[in-house]
């Protein structure tokens, strides 16, 4: 184990490929969120990368900061709500945070797409399916008449929509859940984006479809090169989809790992304790682990580390101060007091 | 739009006061219509105490007399006084006890009356919901202000009509809401455990939807004050609402249509007492619903 | 299981629900088959999980166990005494034996009772405790689930999703039932509280011999709660087994299936195949025959002709014996 105290937020960098460098880039990326109880930091000196063809999993809870990252990086934040205070986001080495709403425009659902959790409120209701796709392909490829429509029919096909030609002149309430989401698929392929954030697209979704779907997503990652942020609280989908994780709680990042090494060695112990505390289909335990206490309150953070209250390895070092950002090995950062022997 | 979670599920603090959440804070209360409807009811109970003058009292040499800031007016009369020497706002201070008084008696029974068909039609559904709501719709399909009228002089001018005539034409707005909010509320799952808990319909009537209902109730409550304002004022003025000489606003109102050219006071004050009124209580209302929607949301 | 009564069972029970069309909307044109013959029991402090996708019947099934619904065909008994043999009073006792707990946290709880009234309430109504003897009791269940006495006072907002399912359990408790029904108790849940209340529900069920009907999605939260587990396809169990049995020796082809499309927790153990195609078909219109084939692997033309029936393969262990799961039994 490395022991090195690193600055609070540099972001971890994948050890492999040198060549290509990240698509997209998150540089001490902080938030802010007007609630009735007062200013919060939901997202809070955030920093990632994400390379070309990986998918980064984005773990945490409610109120982990998780979705207003991604908000804040669609720059889709509530508005008088939310207001994104700091940071950079590098889309290719454009600031996408300096830029004015329209040059974003340019950007959003084009280079950065985005798939949602909810298929009855993505698409709408009172549209066809092949007006929807059509906006977006159209929109961004600038295709018009015949070869706007095989160009639909095709963007579902990729999608393995069963029958495209068919489903372009049906309504979303026609189509199962399962099939509403390729839709979304399709449309957010449409740019086509070099970076997809996909925000719990499958909590929804019936376990089989589920799995169809995660599958899908992985073959057209594969084909098309795309970068996936991955969102989800899951760790099943995590272990299946996921190449590298971020682990976030109260607005932080408190971990990032290669997948297996998350799941073999986690450092941090908040990620120690999820993963013991989740049942597990191939054994029996008698009593699952449970971490102690709640998810805590925004607006009333401990000055020290966040999850102090709960951590089973807490000291009194780790009530008061923030911890470091530690390197635990290749590409595997945590922060945690724990991991420098608390200061001494 | 991404989902809001992060923002919806922040947990609340455990230990806070009881019940504070939903009670506002002095700042976002919408102070200058709630202090117009504060001046207002002081102005229905302390009538005799705030009106310079008693409101039926002639004083025919002081008739017509223009209000204190016009040429031949005085500090007398403030706002003038009408065709036979009644002191104009006077009259203005007492319409406000007639008027208000109309308006929420009327709108308690209608709301009464609606709240208990709405309850029942969306709760019980089937045959009743069926009959009940042809009913109100029935009610809905016709003018109400032809409906009015016609009841209105049927019955006679008088107070009791008048709160009749806006009773009957105000509960059928309330059942329907009413019914749409119930079916609504049923599906909530603590309805069901209700239910299962063994509770009886009423019971789960009283404890359960009623109380769920008070933040629609209240809303629709304080818009329809309004309205019933304007339509006691439009009776009265036709002459079939409130019987003179009692000083009604929209009374006073009719008192000064034939004269709008040359003793404009008269029907002006009144007629501003009852657009302020009306909007004071729909400003009300409207702050009521926007600061219950969000918290609506979340249960 | 012992041969004693078993505390609930279900006999064949059917519910079908008519889809009206025709001018008048009166002409009955077709039925939802929500439930289409299921049958199992459950004894004293067992756990029997339904697991199955959408428009599968478990959520219709638990309101038949919670008599919300009455069964068009079949039998809904508790104790030997089918349900609709009982009188007013007696069903009133059935009621008070089973009660339940929902999904949603924040739609378990009327916002406008303190959590103390709320938790009160069963007792309320079927006992004629002294107040004061109630609110002993509500103590006395706060301290139970896990939470502190003086918070009876608070209102739901007030608490976080967690304590709300902890007060909606121990409401189900107030009245000592015998029987829980639990549908998706924690999947609205955050991930850190998930075990804190499964936890909590195994321990009360040692403590308190009760028994649940636990639905749930999650294979694993199924594995590590249930004696006994029944998958449920299209209104019909294709397969009822005991917990562990039916992971180690999954004998239907949608069982199957499940098991595979449940996430590996390890990135190494890649899921095997099995990946199954199609939607899950409406229950206004099943497939004839037995109604998974169209989205079976191993289906043949017969599949589609005679209709399969649940029978005990292995001990315990019942099965639809559909002609795949007859050729798999005899390799």
């Amino acid at each position: 184990m490395i022991d090195r105290r690193a600055p609070l937020t540099e972001s971890p960098t994948r050890p492999e490929r040198g060549a290509a460098g990240p698509i997209l880039r998150v540089e001490h990326l902080s938030t802010q969120l007007r609630t009735s109880q007062g200013t919060v930091r939901a997202v809070d000196d955030v920093s990632f990368e994400l390379y070309p063809g990986e998918t980064l999993g984005l773990v945490g809870e409610s109120g982990s900061g998780k979705s207003m990252t991604c908000l804040s990086i669609l720059r889709l934040l509530p508005e008088g709500i939310g207001q994104t205070v700091g940071g950079r986001v590098l889309l290719e080495d454009t600031d996408l945070l300096a830029l004015s709403e329209a040059e974003m425009r340019r950007y959003r659902g084009r280079r950065l797409a985005i798939i949602l959790q909810d298929p009855m409120t993505s698409l709408n209701p009172v549209l066809t399916i092949g007006d929807q796709v059509g906006e977006a392909v159209g929109l961004y490829r600038g295709l018009k008449g015949k070869s706007l429509w095989s160009a639909v029919a095709e963007a579902l096909r990729r999608m393995r929509i069963p029958a495209p030609e068919a489903r372009i002149h049906t309504y979303p309430h026609q189509m199962s859940g399962g099939m509403r989401q390729r839709v979304g698929g399709a449309i957010a392929m449409a740019g086509p984006p070099a970076v997809l954030i996909a925000d719990e697209p499958t909590t929804a979704l019936d376990a089989t479809v589920q799995a169809q779907y995660l599958a899908l997503l992985k073959d057209v990652q594969r084909e098309s090169g795309l970068a996936i942020l991955f969102v989800t609280h899951d760790f099943g989908i995590v272990a299946n989809m996921c190449d590298r994780v971020a682990v976030m709680y109260a607005g932080k990042i408190v971990e990032v790992a290669p997948v297996r090494e998350l799941f073999e060695r986690p450092a941090h112990p908040y990620t120690e304790a999820l993963l013991r505390s989740v049942p597990r289909l191939d054994e029996d335990i008698d009593r699952l682990y449970s971490i102690e206490g709640q998810p805590p309150a925004l607006h009333a953070l401990p000055p020290g580390c966040s999850f102090a209250a709960r951590c089973p390895a807490a000291r009194s070092r780790c009530l008061q101060h923030p911890p470091p950002t530690v390197v635990v090995d290749a590409g595997h950062q945590a922060a945690c007091w724990k991991l420098n022997n608390y200061g001494e | 739009m991404a989902t809001l979670e992060g923002l919806e599920n922040l947990p609340s603090r455990p230990e806070a006061k009881a019940g504070r959440g939903v009670w506002p804070r002095l700042a976002s209360l919408p102070l200058v219509p709630l202090l117009v409807i504060g001046v207002l009811l002081v102005m229905a109970l302390a009538a005799p105490l705030l009106a310079p003058y008693p409101p039926t009292e002639q004083n025919l040499p002081d008739r017509l007399r223009p209000p204190a800031w016009v040429a031949g007016g005085s500090l007398d009369h403030p706002f003038g006084t009408d065709l036979f020497g009644r002191d104009v706002l006077s009259r203005v201070v007492y319409g406000a006890r007639v008027s208000l008084s109309v308006a929420v008696i009327a709108i308690l029974v209608a709301g009464a009356i609606g709240t208990a068909v709405g309850l029942v039609a969306g709760y019980f559904g089937g045959a009743s919901e069926l009959v009940l709501m042809r009913i109100v719709d029935a009610f809905l399909a016709v003018p109400a202000i032809l409906v009015a009228i016609v009841l209105a002089s049927t019955l006679g001018p008088s107070f009791q009509n008048v709160v009749i005539v806006i009773g009957v034409l105000y509960w059928p707005r309330y059942a329907r809401q009413i019914r749409a909010e119930t079916l609504s509320i049923k599906e909530h799952d603590y309805v069901k455990l209700a239910r299962i808990a063994g509770c009886s319909p009423l019971r789960i009537l009283t404890t359960h939807v009623l109380p769920n209902l008070v933040p629609s109730l209240m809303v629709l409550a304080s818009l329809q004050v309004g309205s019933a304002i304007i339509l006691e004022a439009t009776l009265s003025f036709l002459g079939v609402g409130i019987p003179p000489p009692e000083p009604a606003w929209g009374v006073i109102v009719e008192d000064g249509r034939g004269m709008l050219a040359s003793a404009w006071w008269i029907s002006l004050f009144p007629g501003i007492a009852i657009a302020v009124t009306v909007l004071a209580f729909n400003l009300t209302g409207d702050w009521i619903r926007d600061r219950l929607d969000p918290k609506l949301r979340g249960l | 299981m012992a041969s004693e009564t078993p505390l609930l069972e279900l006999r064949d029970v059917k519910k079908h629900y008519p889809v009206r069309g025709g001018l008048l909307g009166t002409r009955e044109i077709g039925s939802v088959r929500a439930v289409d013959g299921v049958s199992f029991r459950i004894g004293a402090a067992e756990t029997l999980s339904i697991v199955g996708e959408s428009g599968c019947g478990k959520t219709t099934t638990a309101r038949l166990v919670l008599r919300l619904e009455t069964p068009t065909a079949g039998t809904v008994a508790f104790r030997g005494t089918p349900l609709d043999q009982l009188d007013a009073a007696a069903l009133k006792t059935y009621r008070s034996s089973v009660q339940a707990v929902f999904q949603d946290p924040w739609s378990s709880l009327n916002p406008r009772m303190r959590a103390g009234a709320i938790v009160a309430e069963p007792l309320v109504v079927n006992t004629s405790l002294a107040p004061s003897a109630v609110q002993e009791r509500v103590a006395d269940l706060f301290v139970q689930v896990g939470l502190r006495p003086e918070q009876a006072q608070l209102y739901p907002h007030q608490f976080s999703g967690g304590q709300r399912q902890r007060i909606a359990i121990a409401r189900a408790l107030s009245i000592d039932p015998q029987l829980i029904v639990l549908d998706e108790p924690v999947s609205a849940l955050d991930v850190s509280i998930r075990a804190q209340i499964l936890n909590l529900l195994k321990d009360l069920q040692e403590r308190l011999g009760l028994s649940y009907v636990l639905i749930a999605h999650h294979l694993a939260t199924v594995r590590h709660m249930s004696h006994q587990v029944a998958v449920m396809y299209l209104g019909q169990i294709v397969e009822l087994a005991p917990g562990r049995e039916l992971f180690t020796h999954p004998l239907h082809p949608y069982t199957q299936a499940l098991y595979a499309a449940a996430l590996s927790t390890h990135p190494d153990q890649k899921t095997n195949g099995l990946v199954l195609s199609g939607e899950v078909p409406s229950p206004l219109n099943p497939p004839s025959g037995c109604r998974f084939h169209p989205r079976c692997p191993y289906a043949t033309p017969e599949c589609a002709e005679v209709e399969p029936r649940l029978r005990e393969l292995a001990p315990g262990h019942w099965v639809q014996d559909c002609p795949c799961v007859r050729r798999a039994l005899a390799a």
